[in-house]
């Protein structure tokens, strides 16, 4: 019935990932040789390159890809509903409204656009992400499960709200900031620096230590809540910090690079195809296929149009879109109440 | 092991347990009957420190249910709700592995336990097949066999096993089955309280009977003295006559009318 075990999954997708990122470090709309790594002058034009442009953006893609695929499995065991994705949820737009608040009105503060302007940014967007989030989640969440309904219809009413949110704040804003804030429309890697590594980086070692250990307790969430309670699980303790970190993974991560969508629903449901939905495997199994597709997608963002660039949301959406609609038709999911 | 004293619940105005006291011993099965409505899982909430009474205390060991740390009460109490839905596709084994949680046996203890629940509930059939598959009954059985494993191992304290309508959609034989597994387990260090709609069954293995109407209790006593034709006609508006095995001596109840309720 599973065509791998977990730890077959775990171990292709560990090979998988770094083949990935070797491919995108040096694929793009100049092609770089490997053997460039040999060379011991090291300021040269491709050096250059790879240091400075290619591989804080590979990096970059590597983990927002991992953050976002656990937060879409962590917010699926969160609404016992497979349908739940943070940009389908409203997370991402709350955090994007979140971050161009800061933006607009963080301006007096004079921040720059170095670390401690990135930092109160992705703070913005954090806070933004937490109340869409807690909003969705008092909503929607029933004694036994979520409907898949109200969950999207509450995650749209978010959207909008946020949306007209950041239309007012078109109206307040400069050039520059519109230029900022136009970059969460559509997800974008191309800003990828060091600055944005290093607080990714921060953010993916907070994101990771607060799940540690609770995959388990996810397993026994999928139950139910009272079935959770019952097993011993401090399941209001747990909802709590579960809210908590992915609002923290997705709203960094829509600070930094916009709103990538699909990522967290695509991923985690072709892993419970592959090895089912025991979360010990799951969460691990998604960040790693999370990370190399959004590695790829930014590749194939790089080059279809090279030397233009895509923005790597729009390929996410294109690839997205057609497999949610799938997921909606499927019967397998016509136990989900709606 | 469990003292339930005065407790009232009300939600929104309306008074759904009302000043309800009872006790469950070592080693006996209480059934817990009633009509729809009547409070029997505002009951099962209350006790399993989900609801919080208004008025009144639980008491399990000695101590409130709300003191108790969430792990150490579900190695001693156990709790089977009416219905589980899972939207995603566990295989009957996998949800059955997730009763060893509050554990830490380790993997060959507690993967023998699931095997020897699975087996007595003829549940290895079901071990390999997709639970949202699973047909009512056999999704019934999973959860059972869930419950049985978390509390099957004697614990510190005595066990309890709260089972709410444990059989609604089993067939003739599983109904036979379970009841028969009730009787073997319960015990000096295991007790079973159980929300049941079969009169029938509850006669042939609960020790006491409490009868709910409108979340006050009724009745609470030894099967026999509960499970009479006055109680039943004026908790369940039915008449019905008793009847006896001459052989066996055991006594079933026919039901035979439904008293309509009067202007």
């Amino acid at each position: 019935m599973r065509l791998l075990t977990g730890r077959q999954l775990i171990w292709l997708l560990g090979l998988a990932a770094p083949c990935c990122a070797l491919a995108a470090l040096f694929i793009g709309s100049t092609n770089i040789s490997p053997l460039v790594i040999f060379d011991i002058h090291t300021n040269t034009q491709d050096w250059m390159i790879l240091r400075e442009i290619r591989l804080p953006r590979v990096l970059l893609s590597m983990l927002v890809g991992v953050v976002l695929a656990m937060s879409g499995a962590v917010l699926q065991g969160l609404f016992r509903n497979p349908l739940a994705d943070p940009s389908l949820i409203g997370v991402s737009a709350g955090a994007s409204t979140g971050a161009s608040l800061v933006i607009v009105f963080g301006s007096s503060l004079a921040l720059g656009s170095g670390f401690a302007g990135l930092s109160m940014i992705a703070f913005g967007a954090f806070v933004g992400s937490s109340l869409a989030a807690w909003l969705v989640y008092r909503l929607s969440a029933g004694p036994r499960g979520t409907s898949v309904s109200t969950m999207l219809l509450v995650g749209i009413a978010i959207s909008a709200l946020a949306a007209a949110l950041n239309n007012l704040m078109g109206f307040i804003a400069d050039n520059e900031m519109l230029r900022r804030m136009s970059l969460w429309q559509m997800g974008n890697l191309d800003l990828a620096d060091w600055d944005r590594v290093q607080l990714g980086m921060g953010m993916l070692f907070a994101f990771l230590l607060l799940l540690n250990r609770q995959a388990v307790n996810l397993n026994a969430m999928l139950l139910g809540e009272s079935e959770a309670r019952h097993l011993g699980v401090p399941v209001e303790k747990l909802k709590r910090r579960l809210i908590f970190l992915t609002a923290l993974g997705v709203g960094v991560c829509t600070s930094m690079v916009g709103n990538i969508t699909f990522v967290g629903l695509i991923v985690p449901h072709l892993v419970r195809l592959v090895s089912g939905p025991d979360n010990r495997i799951l969460l691990a199994a998604s960040g790693l296929l999370g990370g190399s597709l959004l590695v790829m997608a930014d590749l194939l963002a790089r080059v279809v149009i090279a030397p233009a660039e895509l923005p790597v949301g729009v390929i996410t959406a294109l690839l997205g879109v057609p497999f949610f609609i799938l997921l909606l038709r499927q019967n397998s999911f016509a136990n989900v109440r709606n | 092991m469990l003292e339930i004293r005065n407790i009232s619940v009300e939600i929104a105005g309306k008074r759904l347990l009302d000043d309800v006291s009872l006790d469950i011993q070592r080693g006996e099965i209480v059934a817990l009957l009633g009509p729809n409505g009547s409070g029997k899982s505002m009951l099962i909430s209350t006790i399993t420190g989900e609801q919080t009474p208004q008025s009144g205390s639980v008491r399990f060991h000695g101590n409130a249910i709300s003191k108790w740390h969430p792990q150490s009460l579900a190695r001693h109490l156990a709790v089977l709700p009416q219905q589980s839905l899972l939207s995603f596709p566990f295989t009957g084994r996998e949800v059955a592995d997730l009763s060893r949680i509050p554990h830490n046996t380790g993997r060959e203890i507690d993967a023998a336990i699931v095997d020897e629940v699975l087996n007595e509930l003829d549940a290895q059939g079901l071990s390999k097949k997709l639970y949202p598959n699973l047909s009512g009954g056999e999704q019934q059985r999973i959860q059972l066999a869930r419950v049985l494993s978390q509390v099957w191992q004697a614990a510190k304290l005595p066990r309890l096993l709260i089972l709410d309508e444990p059989s609604s959609y089993f067939d003739l034989a599983h109904q036979r089955l379970l009841l028969e597994l009730l009787l073997k387990l319960v015990g000096n260090d295991f007790s079973v309280l159980v929300v049941l709609h079969d009169i029938n069954m509850a006669m042939s293995c609960a020790d006491r009977v409490v009868l709910l109407k409108a979340g006050r209790v009724h009745a609470f006593a030894d099967t026999q003295s509960v499970i009479t034709k006055e109680n039943l006609l004026s908790v369940f508006r039915v008449k019905c006559d008793f009847l006896s095995n001459p052989d066996s001596k055991q006594e079933f109840v026919a039901l035979h009318d439904v008293v309509k309720p009067g202007r």
